[in-house]
């Protein structure tokens, strides 16, 4: 994320919130904040609770955030990928936003009947000895189970709302959204079948080394006689390093879903949006 | 090999719920806004590192973030860092560190670190990797903030020593750990009474030269993995070339250290243009340095090779010396009250003339740091660089941390000559100067690796010129010509020296040199058993550099 890219971020997601926005040039930006976005926020939990105790409402702190590293500013602080409060923000921003149901925008005089899509944006996690995250986005229509990929970047500039658009009317799934969800698995599971899987072997092979390696270490001390108490104790401490190598050297892959949600398309977007990626 | 792929089941279930009960959902903008969140913390390569991306300001090396990476991810960060002198261990260090961070593993930070460069490391984290680190001043700072950077004898003591082991921290980290070697000590066992989830020690020591050095390390970093120090012993022999050889041993020391070397770094390094400065004293200091050397009086042979030495490098210093000893020792007047008397005569030193001389050829505004081994001779300095018109600060090891910071900031900013005495040399960068005067040269090569070392580091964009001050006819020329010149040392990084000296069993090579001249009857003696010296240091590196190819 670029620091143009951050400021926009953050304009959108700070405005969207109901924030105030009190100034704003390259790269700073000043908000009146909301109060939740002020508790959420600006890590002052005692002032909130003394003033709900009261029964008052606060007063919302003003946060200036320069997105320009080598600006300065009054009481500004800067903030960059990787700062805690741009994470604080991610959080908060992906805990909001978890499930959707949005209906797209269509300015029409006749009747326009909308498909349902089940769109579905999900972290894949490749764990082994080093790590990896994927992201992907697919959708899923559920009438006749048309299956697209890279979805959020193939639709960005279309809009959609939260109510239907007059005149349009929404068909019914065939596909029950458990089913699509899970349709959305496999296709990913096939996918997964396909992509290079070296690192699952170097991984064996690292998991083989560092088990050898304990098992010297440990076993090494077994043959003495040691007095039970200790033998115990050592025998706990080889357990427990066997379960972090184990935690760490045993190949896996997560499927985390990001966000999902049911999108009613007009079937000329859907065309032209997707016969486009084709072409 | 078979992968178990787990699903995200539980999350349409409660999108199910969501959009059954009419309940909130999110708008598009949110909706992408999440998306576009996780993407972008997505990180979609094996390169393991997250913390790089997060620091663009920053430009790293291959090796810092291969060692970074190593730590984080194949030693559970739990690591001796034990790259040379130079390469960047505080970066490693502190990239680590971030990356925990970052990866929500870490929060509460104890960081210990020699006294002097506790402003540096707070610096350094807040300023290059946006770590909110506080140094130690009050009391009550260990409760109250997350990451503290303290000194290690601040720490151990009462109540600061109660109040830390009370806190559970998720990362210690101690810096110049070879400290530590040994259990015996106090340092030793409150390192090991800390509640510790990661923790790195930093060493510029190698440590597998000794079974007890590994021992102690690894069982802070891993307790009770190798069991008691006895059986320890029984298996893995006295001898260090035995535990080398033990296949396993040498595993675990590769599961637990990082070491980088120059050589292997693959760095283009700004080259070293030496140039001997040979002064000839006048007729006068001559008279004085031979008078000195010939005088067959009862003054110990040891206390006349040093005031020989001092000689070479100022009045002040051969003085001072001398009148220390008439104190403590009136019978020694005889010897010495009449050299006294004679260096008294001496109207300046031609050495310091020629440092004059040399700074004022250079372009003006040149910065250089001078080294002397003398306290003397550094007051003596910088009274004659003043006389001349030339801007000079004092740099000590004895300086408090905050004084340290003050004369570096001086020098960089205002200053043109800075003029340190030996223990100034730890930890300090001053890699915006290129130009090093070695007023005088120590005896000891390591010291003198470690000089060099302050300028000829990470960040430094120029040349560096190193000029070595020596006397003609002195003890000083044999020094440079028969050890410093034979081991090419001025030239190229030594980077195993320190491991030679261990390796010879010479722990104190000044001492050495010293019996060398105390001993000899002739220069033609000395001579021979300096050349004896240097051609073991010589062989015994190549001999490690061949085991190191084979092994």
């Amino acid at each position: 994320m670029d620091r143009h890219t951050l400021h926009q971020f953050l304009r959108k997601f700070f405005l969207s919130n109901g924030c105030q926005l009190l100034e704003e040039k390259e790269g700073l930006l000043r908000f009146l904040l909301t109060p939740e976005l002020d508790e959420e926020l600006m890590n002052r939990p005692f002032y909130w609770r003394y003033k709900k105790r009261l029964g008052q409402e606060g007063d919302p702190m003003e946060l200036a955030l320069l997105t320009d590293p080598n600006e300065t500013a009054e009481k500004a602080k800067h903030i960059h990928f990787g700062s805690p409060r741009l994470h604080k923000i991610f959080r908060l921003i992906r805990n909001s936003a978890q499930v959707a149901r949005l209906y797209e925008k269509v300015d029409t005089a006749s009747r326009t009947p909308l498909y349902p899509w089940l769109i579905r944006n999900l972290s894949v996690h490749f764990s082994g000895e080093r790590k990896r995250t994927e992201t992907h986005s697919v959708g899923l229509q559920l009438l006749n189970g048309q299956l697209a990929t890279d979805w959020m970047e193939n639709f960005s500039q279309v809009e959609f709302k939260q109510q239907i658009s007059d005149q349009c009317y929404c068909l019914s799934p065939v596909i029950r959204y458990q089913s699509g969800y899970q349709r959305i698995s496999s296709y990913m599971h096939t996918y997964l079948d396909t992509i290079d899987d070296s690192w699952v072997k170097e991984t064996a092979e690292t998991l083989k080394k560092e088990e050898d390696l304990l098992a010297h270490f440990f076993d090494q001390s077994a043959q003495e006689e040691l007095e039970p108490e200790i033998q115990e104790e050592r025998a706990a401490l080889y357990k427990n390093e066997l379960d972090a190598v184990h935690k760490r050297l045993i190949p896996s892959i997560q499927m985390e879903t990001i966000n999902a949600g049911i999108f009613y398309l007009s079937e000329e977007t859907a065309r032209k949006l997707l016969h486009k990626k084709e072409a | 090999m078979q992968v178990h792929i787990k699903d995200d089941k539980p999350f349409i279930d409660m999108m199910d719920d969501v959009l059954q009960q009419e309940g909130e959902k999110a708008s598009w903008e949110h909706f992408q806004m999440a998306y576009t969140a996780a993407k972008e913390t997505n990180i979609d390569t094996f390169t393991g590192l997250v913390a790089p991306g997060y620091l663009p300001h920053m430009t790293f090396h291959p090796h810092q973030l291969e060692a970074s990476r190593r730590v984080v991810e194949e030693m559970n960060g739990r690591a001796i860092l034990a790259d040379e002198v130079g390469l960047g261990k505080t970066i490693e260090a502190g990239l680590v560190l971030k990356e925990l961070m970052i990866r929500g593993l870490v929060k509460k930070v104890l960081l210990l670190v020699p006294a002097s460069l506790v402003n540096q490391w707070v610096n350094e984290l807040n300023s290059k990797f946006h770590i909110p680190a506080a140094s130690q001043r009050k009391q009550y700072i260990w409760e109250h903030y997350d990451v503290i950077v303290s000194s290690i004898d601040l720490a151990k003591r009462s109540p600061h020593r109660e109040i830390i082991l009370e806190q559970d921290y998720d990362f210690v980290l101690i810096d110049e750990a070879h400290k530590l070697k040994n259990s015996q000590t106090k340092n030793y066992a409150f390192i090991q009474s800390l509640k510790k989830k990661y923790c790195l020690l930093l060493t510029a020591t190698p440590v597998q030269n000794k079974l007890s050095d590994i021992y102690n390390l690894v069982s802070l970093l891993k307790p009770g993995y190798l069991g008691s120090y006895k059986q320890f012993k029984d298996t893995y022999g006295d001898d260090r070339r035995d535990a080398e050889e033990h296949h396993y041993l040498k595993e675990l020391i590769r599961k637990v250290m990082v070491r980088n070397r120059r050589e292997e770094t693959g760095l283009q390094w700004t080259k070293r243009k030496v140039e001997t400065i040979w002064i000839d004293f006048t007729e006068q200091e001559r008279q004085v340095y031979e008078n000195m050397q010939d005088s067959t009086s009862a003054a110990a042979t040891f206390a006349k090779i040093t005031l020989l030495r001092e000689l070479c490098s100022s009045r002040e210093a051969a003085y001072l010396s001398m009148k220390k000893m008439v104190e403590e020792n009136p019978e020694t007047g005889n010897t010495y009250l009449p050299v006294m008397k004679e260096i008294e005569k001496l109207p300046q030193h031609s050495k310091a003339l020629k440092v004059v001389e040399l700074i004022k050829a250079a372009p003006p505004g040149e910065k250089f740091i001078i080294f002397t081994e003398y306290r003397a001779t550094q007051f003596y300095l910088q009274w004659t660089l003043k006389q001349h018109d030339i801007s000079s600060v004092p740099f000590r090891g004895g300086f408090k941390a905050g004084k340290k910071d003050w004369m570096r900031e001086l020098f960089e900013k205002h200053t043109q000559v800075l003029i340190a005495t030996e223990a100034g040399g730890e930890g300090i960068n001053l890699q915006f100067c290129s130009n090093m005067i070695n007023y005088d040269l120590p005896w000891n090569p390591m010291r003198l690796e470690q000089r060099i070392g302050r300028i000829h580091r990470f960040g430094q964009k120029k040349d560096v010129q190193i000029f070595n001050f020596a006397v003609r006819n002195t003890l000083e020329a044999h020094i440079l010509e028969l050890l410093y010149k034979k081991i090419n040392l001025f030239e190229r990084v030594i980077g195993n020296l320190d491991h030679i000296l261990a390796e010879l069993q010479v722990s104190d090579v000044e001492k050495e040199i010293k019996r060398i001249f105390a001993d000899s009857r002739s220069e033609g003696e000395i001579k021979v058993k300096l050349d004896n010296l240097t051609a073991v240091i010589t062989e015994t590196g190549e001999q490690m550099e061949r085991d190191k190819l084979h092994g």
